[in-house]
C-alpha cells in the first residue's frame, strides 16, 4: 500500500493540533459531500450528514488503525452513516429516493453525451440497485476507489467488490435494453 | 483449436477491463482479434459507453453556502464535544482510553455480577434476553452512563433530549419503543463491549 498522505496530519491531531484537523475537514469536504450525495440524495441533508461525518471522525480518530488510509476510513464513515440516515428515512416513510433524486431536465448539460431519457433510466437504474452494488457502483465509478479500497470501506473482500460490481453493471445494461 | 482459445482468452480479458475499469487497453494480438469480431466491439462500445454516461449524469447540486458552513460547524461540534465532556476529550487519548476501557469494562462485569447476585426480595433477572424490555431491563444498570457515552460519540444532540424524554413520565414507554435503537447504539459504540456483555447475560439466563 503505498504511503497514506494524510498520516501527518492525522498525527498532528492525535498530538492535539485541533486545527490540523481543520486542513481534513477542507481537504475531504468536497469529495465527502459527493459521496452523500450519490448515496443519499437530498441536498437539503447532506451538509449535516457531512459535519456528523468529520465529526465522528475527529471523536474516533484514536480508533484509526491505519490499515487502510485515513481516506478509506473517512468513507467507511460516510456510508454507515448515509445507511443509518436511509434506514432512518425509511422508518419515517420518507418517499422513496427514486422520487428524490429524478434527473430533471437540465439545460447545462442538453449537450452532453447522452440523452434525458437515456439518463434517467441510467438515475432510476442506479437508485434501484441493491444498497451493496450501489456503495460499490458509486464509490468506483464517482470516487474512484480502487476494488481493494472499496473493500476496506465497505467492510467486505476485494472480490466480493468486484462481483457486487459486476451484478450492479449487468442490472444497469439490463435496464437500459428494457428502453 | 488453439487460435480459438486465445480469442477466448483475449475476448474475456478485454471484456473484464472493460468492466472493471471502464476501458480497454488491447494488445496488438487483442486488436487483431477486435477488428474481426463486431459483437466483442459492440460488447466493449456497450460497457465503456455505460462508464461514461455514469460518469455524466448530474450530481444534485449544493448550495456553496451550505458546503461553506461544514467547517465552522465541525469547529463548533469540536468545542462543544470538549467542552460538554472534558473526561471524554481526555479518553480520546490513546493512553486514556485504554485505561478506560479497562476501567468501563471492569465497571461493566462488576455491575453485571452485582445484578445477579440475590437481593432478597429483589426479582430475579428475566431469563429471555431476545426481548427488548428484559434487555433494557439489563443495561438499565449503567443505562446514564451508556446514554452518556452514546450521547458523546454517536450523537451528540441526542443527550439533552433523551435526558428531557428519561424526566418525562412516558419515559418508561419511549424506553419500550426504542430499546431496539438504544441498543443499536450500543452496539455501534463498542462492539466488543456489547459482545462481552450479550455473553455475560446470555450465560446468566442460561
Amino acid at each position: 500500500m503505498s504511503a497514506d498522505p494524510d498520516i501527518g496530519v492525522v498525527d498532528a491531531v492525535l498530538r492535539g493540533d485541533d486545527e490540523a484537523f481543520e486542513q481534513l475537514v477542507l481537504r475531504y469536504q468536497k469529495p465527502i459531500l459527493g459521496l452523500i450525495l450519490r448515496m443519499c440524495g437530498d441536498p437539503g441533508e447532506a451538509p449535516d450528514i457531512a459535519q456528523r461525518v468529520f465529526l465522528k471522525a475527529y471523536t474516533k480518530l484514536q480508533t484509526f488503525r491505519r490499515r487502510s488510509s485515513f481516506k478509506t476510513w473517512l468513507y467507511s464513515i460516510a456510508m454507515n452513516l448515509c445507511r443509518n440516515e436511509l434506514r432512518r428515512r425509511k422508518r419515517w416513510g420518507y418517499p422513496q429516493q427514486i422520487e428524490e433524486t429524478s434527473v430533471g431536465v437540465d439545460p447545462a448539460v442538453e449537450d452532453g453525451l447522452i440523452g434525458n431519457e437515456r439518463r434517467q433510466l441510467l438515475a432510476d437504474g442506479v437508485e434501484l440497485l441493491p444498497p451493496m452494488q450501489k456503495a460499490v457502483l458509486v464509490l468506483r465509478i464517482y470516487q474512484e476507489l480502487s476494488f481493494q479500497e472499496i473493500g476496506r470501506t465497505l467492510g467486505i473482500s476485494e472480490n466480493s467488490a468486484k462481483v457486487n460490481f459486476h451484478y450492479a453493471v449487468r442490472r444497469l445494461r439490463e435496464k437500459l435494453k428494457e428502453r | 483449436m488453439c487460435g480459438a482459445i486465445m480469442d477466448k482468452m483475449n475476448s474475456e480479458r478485454l471484456i473484464e477491463l472493460a468492466e472493471t475499469a471502464g476501458e480497454i487497453s488491447p494488445t496488438a494480438e487483442e486488436q487483431k482479434l477486435l477488428a474481426g469480431d463486431a459483437a466483442l466491439r459492440k460488447e466493449l462500445e456497450g460497457l465503456t459507453g455505460l462508464f461514461s454516461d455514469l460518469r455524466s449524469l448530474p450530481e444534485e447540486k449544493i448550495d456553496s453556502a451550505a458546503q461553506a458552513a461544514i467547517l465552522p460547524a465541525v469547529r463548533e461540534g469540536m468545542a462543544r464535544i470538549k467542552r460538554r465532556s472534558p473526561l471524554a476529550w481526555i479518553a480520546a487519548k490513546p493512553a486514556f482510553a485504554h485505561l478506560a476501557a479497562v476501567a468501563a469494562s471492569v465497571l461493566l462485569v462488576a455491575g453485571i455480577f452485582f445484578l445477579t447476585l440475590p437481593h432478597g426480595s429483589r426479582e430475579a433477572l428475566p431469563p429471555d434476553f431476545d426481548d427488548p424490555e428484559n434487555l433494557a431491563l439489563a443495561l438499565g444498570i449503567s443505562g446514564s452512563d451508556l446514554l452518556h457515552e452514546a450521547a458523546i460519540w454517536e450523537d451528540i444532540d441526542l443527550l439533552p433530549e433523551f435526558q428531557e424524554l428519561t424526566d418525562s413520565e412516558s419515559a418508561s414507554e419511549y424506553l419500550e419503543r426504542d430499546t431496539r435503537e438504544l441498543m443499536e447504539t450500543a452496539a455501534n459504540l463498542d462492539d466488543q463491549l456489547f459482545s462481552q456483555l450479550n455473553e455475560l447475560l446470555g450465560r446468566e439466563g442460561r
